[in-house]
């Protein structure tokens, strides 16, 4: 147990004798205030959660399993291949019953939706935490600019020592102001996330307002060229004049493409992040999927985010510093 | 709002016994503050402020907007009786604006008088030095002086900010932080873990301390940004339940009586749909303020549900946005 633990026991045992709390519930309520949530299960494993017959619980070594149905002759039904297997010797098949139908009745009373109720399905949940997805897409989309507040200290400190800076020091500052340009890949291997792209689009445009969003699609790789949502013809990939960041939002060519070609080479991807530090671009990306699957080659040139519920704001942060600090080098 | 069967002695913060306090059928306490909406406490709310107080750590209230968080704290100084110092916390605020600031540019200016004039127009250091309100709330006395002794060469007195009282502990509400850039809690840790930081701009450094059981700190979060773990392992926290038809109607009768009941429950049904709707749409949800801010409408334009008027006032005051307002029967 952590000296922290031992803490906020203390804390525990302090508040339940100062309150005078005697009720199980009470102090409960107080373990979750002190975020003592392991503690919180254990009082609540002693309690019955689930008040179940006596006779419906069956201790496990009493159990009696089902005989599995003979399995269909197969690749996978060989000897070699249940040798093979990581699950040792166990085969999971439908388990039928004698007589019993292969079709549950229920099946048949159920009506298909109606073609208006399911164009009104939900939309797909975020792949960023919900809670944290404005925070996280307001770091993705800050640049590091130095045009903050005076830096007084640093000013004071110059004349101090009898020197007069060539220009006046400021604060750095992550702004959003400037705006921000998303380049969206386009390509067959983001079609699984075309709902999550147009989410995000929809997130940011409230977070930044329309106008600040400039959205331009691409196939392979920006450096093929880029279109606007609505212009069919290609231009070749051009900076945010605002000098605002770049967010790309991509599956770096991981997913497979048909042709192969649809997919975006390294080399390709390394000579835009070259094109876009020479613009002084501050450039990042998100990625749907793990880090373990990035180019390695990519990872340090392309600032990726992984799209995923885990990632959180200080790691943004972390990756679109560095980013910042790329381009300023 | 969950109603907690709670057992427990509330030692160190007991709004039932407030004179005016009152109690509602759901066994939530009401007091109501002079020039503001009364303040519906729960049992877990009483109990989780009496934790905080107990073991001397800020209470952190997390919830969506509209759940009274904000209004709790300044509900909570006035019970207690103690002094009330709030900030809204921004994306440029850092910790150190929280505890003082130092006027560098004016020092910089009156040194350079000094040194053409000739004569003493640069003061001591505490002249440029201001205390904010974790100073203020640690310890007015030395803050009054800005850190040096009384009557020190050109140092004017400071004044307090403070609401209420002086001379009494104090209520410190750290509003909205998680607008904060995501340093900020952990450069408060210490400070409001110990009760204790070092104003380092004066000469020597001063440390302001307050004893343990002088202030409450209250810090809002609405769950936008995450917190650090070690900042809200430090932390009572407690998470505000959004308002339920219940609460919102014991708010209303208390701020503007009974017999007005059926409009509050009435449109208390109907901010819930709004609510309901904005949390499936992603958006904010109407608060508890624009609730009371569209019953204060209604009272004084004599409109009610039935009134033509009334899909313009829930839509300039509830719905704020430009689309359509979900149907009535979505209740």
């Amino acid at each position: 147990m952590t000296s922290r633990s031992q803490v906020f026991i203390a804390d525990l045992l302090h508040s339940l004798d100062a309150l005078g709390i005697e009720s199980i519930d009470a102090a409960r309520e107080v373990m979750r205030m002190l975020s003592l949530e392991a503690w919180h299960e254990i009082v609540s494993s002693r309690t019955p959660v689930v008040e179940a017959a006596d006779q419906d619980l069956v201790p496990f070594a009493a159990m009696t399993f089902p005989t599995l149905a003979a399995t269909p002759a197969s690749r996978s039904s060989s000897p070699e291949r249940l040798t093979d297997s990581p699950v040792g010797q166990v085969r999971l098949n439908r388990v039928t019953s004698p007589g019993a139908p292969l079709r549950p009745a229920w099946v048949d009373h159920i009506r298909p939706l109606e073609r208006a109720v399911r164009a009104q399905s939900p939309p797909p949940e975020s792949l960023l935490d919900p809670r944290q997805e404005r925070a996280l897409l307001g770091g993705l989309s800050a640049c590091l600019v130095y045009d903050g507040s005076l830096n007084v200290e640093h000013l004071v400190d110059a004349l101090a020592k009898g020197t007069m800076p060539r220009e006046l020091p400021r604060q750095p500052s992550w702004t959003t102001r400037r705006g921000l340009q998303v380049l969206v890949d386009d390509g067959p291997g983001m079609a699984p996330f075309r709902g999550d792209v147009e989410r995000v689009m929809g997130r940011l445009g409230a977070l930044l307002s329309r106008d600040r969003l400039d959205r331009q699609l691409f196939e392979g790789s920006p450096m093929r060229g880029c279109r606007t949502p609505r212009r069919r013809g290609i231009r070749p990939w051009k900076p945010p004049v605002s000098g605002g960041a770049v967010l790309v939002l991509t599956d770096l060519g991981i997913a497979a493409a048909d042709p192969p070609s649809a997919r975006g080479a390294v080399g390709e991807w390394l000579a835009f992040a070259d094109a876009a530090q020479t613009a002084g671009v501050q450039l990042q990306s998100l990625v749907p999927y793990p880090a373990n699957r990035w180019p390695a080659a990519l990872a340090s040139r392309l600032h990726p985010v992984p799209w995923d519920r885990r990632t959180t704001v200080a790691m943004v942060r972390r990756i679109v510093s560095a980013a910042a600090h790329h381009r300023i080098a | 709002m969950t109603i907690m069967k709670l057992t427990f002695n509330p030692a160190f913060f007991d709004p039932v016994s407030r004179v005016g306090a009152v109690r509602n059928k759901h066994g939530q306490v009401a007091v109501p503050v002079p020039g503001h909406a009364a303040y519906v406490y729960s049992e877990a709310i009483i109990l989780a402020v009496n934790v905080a107080l107990a073991t001397h750590r800020p209470l952190l209230l997390a919830g969506s907007p509209g759940t009274g968080k904000t209004t709790l704290a300044a509900n909570v100084a006035h019970v207690l009786g103690w002094r009330f110092y709030p900030r809204v916390i921004t994306s440029r605020t850092r910790a150190r604006d929280l505890m003082w600031s130092f006027d560098a540019l004016r020092r910089l200016g009156d040194a350079q008088a000094s040194a053409h004039a000739g004569a003493g127009s640069l003061r001591s250091r505490e002249a440029y030095i201001e205390p904010q309100l974790l100073w203020w709330a640690f310890d007015s006395e030395s803050a009054i002086w800005r850190g040096g002794d009384p009557g020190a060469d050109g140092v004017t007195p400071a004044v307090d900010p403070g609401l209420g009282a002086a001379a009494t502990p104090a209520v410190v509400l750290l509003d909205e932080i998680d607008k904060a850039e995501p340093d900020l809690p952990n450069d408060l840790l210490e400070a409001l873990d110990t009760k204790r930081f070092t104003v380092e701009e004066l000469d020597p450094p001063r440390t302001i301390t307050a004893s343990h059981d002088q202030v409450l700190t209250f810090i809002t979060t609405n769950g936008e940004r995450e917190l650090p773990a070690a900042f809200t392992r430090r932390c009572i926290v407690l998470k505000l339940d959004p308002p339920t038809v219940e609460w919102l109607v014991s708010i209303a009768n208390f701020r503007f009586g009974r017999e007005h009941e059926p409009l509050h429950r009435a449109i208390a049904k109907r901010l819930k749909v709004l609510r309901d709707a904005a949390v499936r749409q992603n958006m904010r949800e109407p608060s508890t303020a624009e609730y009371l801010d569209a019953l204060a409408a209604c009272q004084r334009l004599a409109i009610d549900q039935t009134s033509p008027e009334w899909q313009m006032l829930e839509q300039a005051v509830l719905w704020k946005r430009e689309d359509a307002l979900p149907p009535a029967d979505d209740e």
